[in-house]
This record gives C-alpha cells, sequence and structure tokens, in this order.
C-alpha cells in the first residue's frame, strides 16, 4: 500500500501542508492522521450538508500582507444553526481560522493566554457562565461578549490541526469591539484558548477562487 | 391609524374643549381684571345719577 | 516526514458552478420550495400553506402546521434585484409591530455579501446592513459609530414579530420580542435590538427609487383578485419616525382644531347689548363720576369689556376708574385703565406716544344686571422737551356748552366676545406638536 493511501479505503490522499496533522479522506471521509510511523485511521467524519458558502478549498487571499490558501474546514452546529470554520495555510507557514456566520467573515489565529484578561477572561478561565456584554481585553484593548454557544462538531473537510471528530462538543464565545477586531474563545475538556483578529470582507481579503453559484455572478475581489 | 396621530387628535379636541369652555365663560389670564376683583360693596350703595 | 506530495488543491480551470438553491418539498402541504441559504438558514415559512419548518439540518422537520391561503408579496420570496449596485435575492418576509404600529421587513442574500434587510414603512424603503463592530457609547443617549453622531430621541420598545414569511437565519416566530431602540443620524439611523442572548446593531440607510419595480414585483393593486393571507401594499405605519405621525397629517388635523376655534369665537360673541355714554371732562379740573348705563349679563360667568375712547389731545391723560355694581347682590367689582397721549422732538424728529382709546376687559364676571359706573379725571403733563398740552375741540361731538378745552370721551360696555389672548394660547398649544415633528424631520433629514 502506497504510503499516502487511506488506510481505510486506500484512496490516494495526500497532504498539502507541512505539519498539520489531519486529513479527511476525500473519498470516504475517513479522518487520517498521520505520525512518524505513517497514516492511520483515527474516526469518522459525516458528509457536509449542501451550504451557500462562497469560499470551498482552494480559495485563496491575502490578509495584512501574507497570501493564504484554504486548505480544511470543519462546521460546527449549535442549538439555533451553524457555521463554518475555514482553515487558513499562510504561506509564511503559520495557520489561522476564517469563521463564516450569517455572512460575516471573523479572521483569527491563535494567540496566548496572557494577551486576554479582564473579567470576562477570568470567568472563562475559571469555567464559569459568559452573559453578552461581559468585557474582555486583548493587547489592552476591550472588547464584549456578542454571542454564547456550546458548538458541536457536525462534519469537516480537507486538512485539520486537530481530529475533528463529529459530536466533538465544546464552549465558543465570540466578542465584538468598537472597532473590526473581534476575539474568539473556546474551551474543551479544560482547555482554553483564544483567537483574535478582525472582522473581514471578502473584498478586503482579496478572496480568488471563490464558489460560483448558478444565476449568480461571481465578483472578482483579487487584486 | 397612527396612536400618535390619535394621541394628537385627542390634544387638540382638549385644547378646542378648553377655549370654548373658557369662551363661555368668559374666562382668562389676559384680562385686565377679573372676578377676584369682585367684592362686597359695604354700605356704599349702588351710585345712582 | 514520508509525505512531499505537493498534490495540489489550487484548482486549475474553474470549477463548475454549484446550484444556489435547495429544493425541498414541505412536510405539510407538499408544495416544492426552495433554500436560498442553504447552511445559513434556520426556519423556513412555507409560503403556500404558512407552516414553519426546520431547515437547519439536511432533513426538513415541520416545526408548526398552518393551511392558510397562498400570500402575494410586493417583492415575491426568490426575486433579484440590485440595490446600490448589489445583487440580492429575497429570503423572507416579516411584519412587526411596536404598539401596534406595523411596518414590513424583507430579508435579503447575496452569497458573497451576505445579508441585508429592506424595511418598508409607510411607503419609505430604507436598507439595513447589521454591524461587525459596536457602536461607541457618548454621554447621554448618543452613540458614534464610523465618525457619525447618533442620538436616541424615545425609550427603548417593545417590538413584535406579527407575520413571517420565507427564509430566516434564525428560529423566527410569531409573537416573538426584541427590546428596541433606533438611534437617529444624519442621513441614517442605528437600529439596537436585544434579547436574552443577544444584541444587534444595524445601520439603516434610506433609499429612493422604485424598489418594487427593482425586483421585478408588482406594486400593491396591479394583482387582481388574488387571494392574500397578508395585505398586498404598505401596512399602516411605522417605525419610531412615523409613529407618531408626519408632519403634514398632524398640520391637517390642527388646521381642522383651528377651525374649530373660529367657529367657537363666533358662536360666543354674543352677548347683552353695549350702552354707550359720551361726556366731557377738563384738563387738571373735577372728576367726573357717571353711569355708563345698566348691563344684564345673561350667562352665569361672561365676559365684559368697557371701551374708552376720546377726543385728540397731546401730553395729557385720563384716568378711567370703571366700577360694575350688582344691583341685587351688592357686589362691586373695580378696574382701571387710562387713556394717553404723549409727543415732542427730540434729536430723532417727532415723537408720539400712547392711543386715544382705552380697553379693559374682566373675566368671569358672574350672571346679574350691573350698573356701570365711571370716574373720569384728566391730567396735563409736562417734561422738557415735550409740546405744550394741547387739545383738539371735539368736532362732530356733542358739546354740551362746556368749556373749549374740554376733552369729549365716550365710554361703552358690552359683554360677550372671546379673549384674543386666549385664541393664541390655543392656536400655540395645537400647532406645538406639529411644529416639533417638522423641525424634528427638518433635522433628520439633512
Amino acid at each position: 500500500m502506497p504510503a499516502s493511501a487511506c488506510p481505510q479505503c486506500g484512496a490516494e490522499i495526500g497532504f498539502q501542508s507541512a505539519a498539520l496533522p489531519v486529513k479527511v479522506c476525500p473519498h470516504c471521509q475517513a479522518l487520517v492522521m498521520r505520525t512518524d510511523t505513517g497514516l492511520s485511521a483515527v474516526g469518522q467524519s459525516a458528509t457536509l450538508p449542501f451550504d451557500v458558502s462562497p469560499i470551498m478549498l482552494g480559495t485563496t487571499g491575502r490578509h495584512d500582507g501574507v497570501a493564504f490558501a484554504v486548505i480544511g474546514r470543519v462546521r460546527w452546529g449549535w442549538e439555533e444553526g451553524s457555521w463554518n470554520e475555514w482553515l487558513l495555510q499562510f504561506v509564511d507557514g503559520s495557520i489561522g481560522w476564517l469563521g463564516e456566520a450569517m455572512g460575516a467573515f471573523m479572521l483569527t489565529r491563535e494567540v496566548a493566554p496572557d494577551r486576554v484578561s479582564g473579567p470576562a477572561a477570568d470567568q472563562f478561565l475559571r469555567g464559569d457562565r459568559l452573559h453578552p456584554d461581559d468585557p474582555i481585553a486583548f493587547d489592552g484593548k476591550w472588547q464584549v461578549v456578542s454571542d454564547i454557544k456550546r458548538a458541536t462538531c457536525i462534519a469537516s473537510e480537507g486538512e485539520l490541526p486537530f481530529r475533528a471528530q463529529p459530536g466533538w462538543s465544546i464552549d465558543s464565545v465570540d466578542f465584538k469591539s468598537v472597532t473590526e477586531d473581534c476575539l474568539s474563545a473556546q474551551r474543551e475538556s479544560g482547555v482554553v484558548s483564544f483567537y483574535a483578529g478582525r472582522y473581514v470582507r471578502l473584498a478586503d481579503i482579496g478572496a480568488v477562487g471563490l464558489r460560483a453559484f448558478e444565476g449568480w455572478a461571481t465578483p472578482d475581489y483579487g487584486g | 391609524m397612527q396612536t400618535g396621530a390619535i394621541l394628537y387628535l385627542v390634544w387638540c379636541g382638549l385644547v378646542v374643549t378648553g377655549f370654548a369652555v373658557a369662551s363661555s365663560s368668559g374666562s382668562s389670564p389676559f384680562a385686565t381684571a377679573g372676578r377676584g376683583a369682585m367684592h362686597s360693596v359695604g354700605f356704599y350703595g349702588p351710585m345712582h345719577k | 516526514m514520508a509525505d512531499d506530495v505537493t498534490e495540489t488543491s489550487f484548482p486549475g480551470p474553474a470549477p463548475p458552478s454549484a446550484p444556489a438553491l435547495k429544493a425541498v418539498t414541505c412536510p405539510s402541504c407538499g408544495g416544492s420550495i426552495a433554500i436560498r441559504a442553504a447552511g445559513y438558514s434556520v426556519t423556513l415559512v412555507c409560503q403556500y400553506c404558512g407552516s414553519t419548518l426546520d431547515v437547519a439540518n439536511p432533513d426538513v422537520r415541520l416545526i408548526t402546521q398552518l393551511s392558510q391561503a397562498a400570500s402575494h408579496l410586493d417583492l415575491p420570496l426568490g426575486a433579484h434585484g440590485v440595490l446600490q449596485g448589489l445583487e440580492l435575492e429575497v429570503l423572507g418576509y416579516m411584519r412587526r409591530s411596536i404598539a401596534g404600529d406595523a411596518w414590513e421587513e424583507y430579508l435579503l442574500f447575496n452569497p458573497y455579501e451576505g445579508f441585508r434587510w429592506l424595511v418598508r414603512d409607510e411607503g419609505d424603503w430604507s436598507l439595513g446592513v447589521m454591524l461587525t463592530t459596536l457602536p461607541k457609547h457618548e454621554a447621554g443617549s448618543e452613540v458614534t459609530y464610523a465618525g457619525r453622531r447618533f442620538r436616541r430621541q424615545d425609550a427603548p420598545s417593545e417590538a413584535r414579530v406579527d407575520y413571517v414569511l420565507g427564509e430566516f437565519y434564525w428560529r423566527v416566530q410569531v409573537g416573538e420580542k426584541v427590546t428596541a431602540e433606533t438611534y437617529e443620524g444624519h442621513g441614517a439611523d442605528l437600529s439596537c435590538e436585544r434579547n436574552a442572548d443577544e444584541t444587534n446593531w444595524t445601520l439603516i440607510t434610506p433609499l429612493g427609487g422604485d424598489v418594487v419595480a427593482a425586483f421585478g414585483g408588482r406594486h400593491p393593486g396591479a394583482v387582481a383578485g388574488a387571494p392574500t393571507a397578508a395585505p398586498s401594499g404598505p401596512v399602516s405605519t411605522s417605525g419610531a419616525k412615523a409613529r407618531f405621525g408626519s408632519a403634514p397629517h398632524l398640520f391637517l388635523v390642527g388646521g381642522a382644531a383651528t377651525l374649530l376655534l373660529f367657529v367657537l369665537m363666533i358662536a360666543f360673541s354674543g352677548g347683552a347689548p353695549a350702552q354707550t355714554m359720551r361726556f366731557n371732562v377738563t384738563p387738571d379740573g373735577a372728576s367726573r363720576t357717571l353711569t355708563v348705563g345698566k348691563i344684564t349679563l345673561p350667562r352665569a360667568s361672561q365676559r365684559v369689556t368697557l371701551t374708552s375712547r376720546s377726543s385728540q389731545f397731546e401730553n395729557m391723560w385720563i384716568d378711567m376708574d370703571y366700577s360694575l355694581i350688582e344691583r341685587r347682590t351688592q357686589k362691586r367689582l373695580d378696574v382701571s385703565g387710562s387713556i394717553e397721549h404723549y409727543s415732542g422732538v427730540d434729536s430723532d424728529g417727532r415723537w408720539t406716544e400712547g392711543s386715544y382709546e382705552n380697553r379693559v376687559t374682566v373675566a368671569s364676571v358672574p350672571k346679574g344686571v350691573y350698573d356701570v359706573v365711571v370716574e373720569a379725571s384728566a391730567h396735563r403733563w409736562s417734561e422738557n422737551g415735550s409740546s405744550p398740552s394741547t387739545s383738539t375741540p371735539q368736532a362732530g361731538w356733542d358739546a354740551t356748552g362746556a368749556a373749549t378745552n374740554d376733552l369729549a370721551v365716550e365710554v361703552t360696555s358690552a359683554s360677550g366676545g372671546a379673549f384674543l389672548g386666549n385664541f393664541w394660547v390655543a392656536l400655540l398649544l395645537i400647532f406645538l406638536p406639529p411644529g416639533v415633528r417638522l423641525l424634528y424631520e427638518m433635522r433628520s433629514r439633512k
């Protein structure tokens, strides 16, 4: 069996990134993890439901001068709906997330917890409940809670930094500020991570290679 | 009809009614003198010619 | 590492267009409906039967079953239109109201640009976009956003969803309430809507042009005999701006009220017939006291006017002391006035001051028979720079053999009529609200 074959179905899968550990087999949706010893099946993704997201694997763009490509996606659901988190691979090797909900996009990267402070941060780290408008500071600038969700992984595709097993649940809180700056906090099994960035529109990130839809003119944001 | 327009109609009704009542009884704060200037004549009596 | 495979997922040729719609069958009525914002939409109210469907998951679930008649919308679901250069598709329609004053909202969608709101309120259209940035609270009820100031004029009010049709990205239902505040600015408003779980800010700007035509929809009245579950035209009014009525409407009502005022003034103008008495008075001479006449006041309470007119003079004044004495109760009402006229010459030329008439009005005089008694005394006035006091011989008046420099005075008593002061106050009160409304509309129209 070739070293790049899916352990479950044998199809040829290849990793684009240098360091991301997990890939969803495009053929059988097995979650495949690569280690020093090779590839192993570590779970099963579900089929992604049909949606009209303009982003797809292979979409490219630029953020703060650095080019990126979309190489993975996790679809999260909660009581009141669901949304996509697209994984971005920057040309400098770093990764970021493009969260998409209600037609707005949050482009964030993981940041060290010591850059986050304030009442909401303390509460979240302790495991307490947060409420809308609770304040948090990132790099000294204030933001407030804009929504709180208990999110469950529905399905995923492409390459991912974690094992996105459907059913995996996390607490997710988003923050807004008086500028375009935004923050996202996640807590799962006691582990807390923070992602900071900005609200962007597709034009702001010069998105190219967007999905085309019947009956819609595909805009050209490249620039 | 908008509640605001109804409120305004009621307001106009009140103003007009107030004006009607004041006019029918000849009341006004703008008079040179009012009924309050009335007093008993005492023993002076009416001054006939 | 085993893999340095460079399988590219950067597409070469453009992939084929994906379908934009997901066709589903309504579990309740079997009608075929399309989900136009699949992946975002959570709730869909069937346009054929009104049933509420859960479309958050690939399998469509029936939440509430209804069997309404198919409804007509001015902007049909699924219609495409271009607003401000952006192509948008109609996803859903809502009617909402605050304290019974209703307006309409259309949810619009573009897969690349997201959602927009189209609001129709009293025939006026505006376009709303949800903010991803929070406005900054300033002192009082002001906020700033994108360098513009917005001010809240009214207290927060409760907005209720009255009617829903089509697709939405939250679990909307009839009866749902949010606390809504509108912050008004120049050429745009900010709407803040809160419920227990979230706060949403929307920037709303007025839209001109024929919006219905832009979406290829039909105007109200153009569809004859169409069965309607919802009215096919603009619903009776509102939104914070028009909630209190627009200025032209209010001015119309105010005009009608003013007409009523005039009618009332005429109605109450009658009273006891006027009585007049003429007499002469000597300047710096003895005062004259006489009974002008008897006046019978018929109403429980009325206005009485006492008017005195004199022949012409300069630099003199006549003190007028009037008394109304009721015959039966012996109650007496005293009121004073004066007739004065002065003139002279100074550095600016000739000046004059005063008039040859004096009118006093008495309010709320009780019913009864009154003797009107007048005491008049005339005086000369002199000062540096004034002309000497003179009087004109009373041409045309009865001179009863009095000295030629006597002043002739004519006193008239009358009852009824309306106080002009009352009229002006009433007029002011009537036009205050529409005046304020007009100022307000002019200010926010800039």
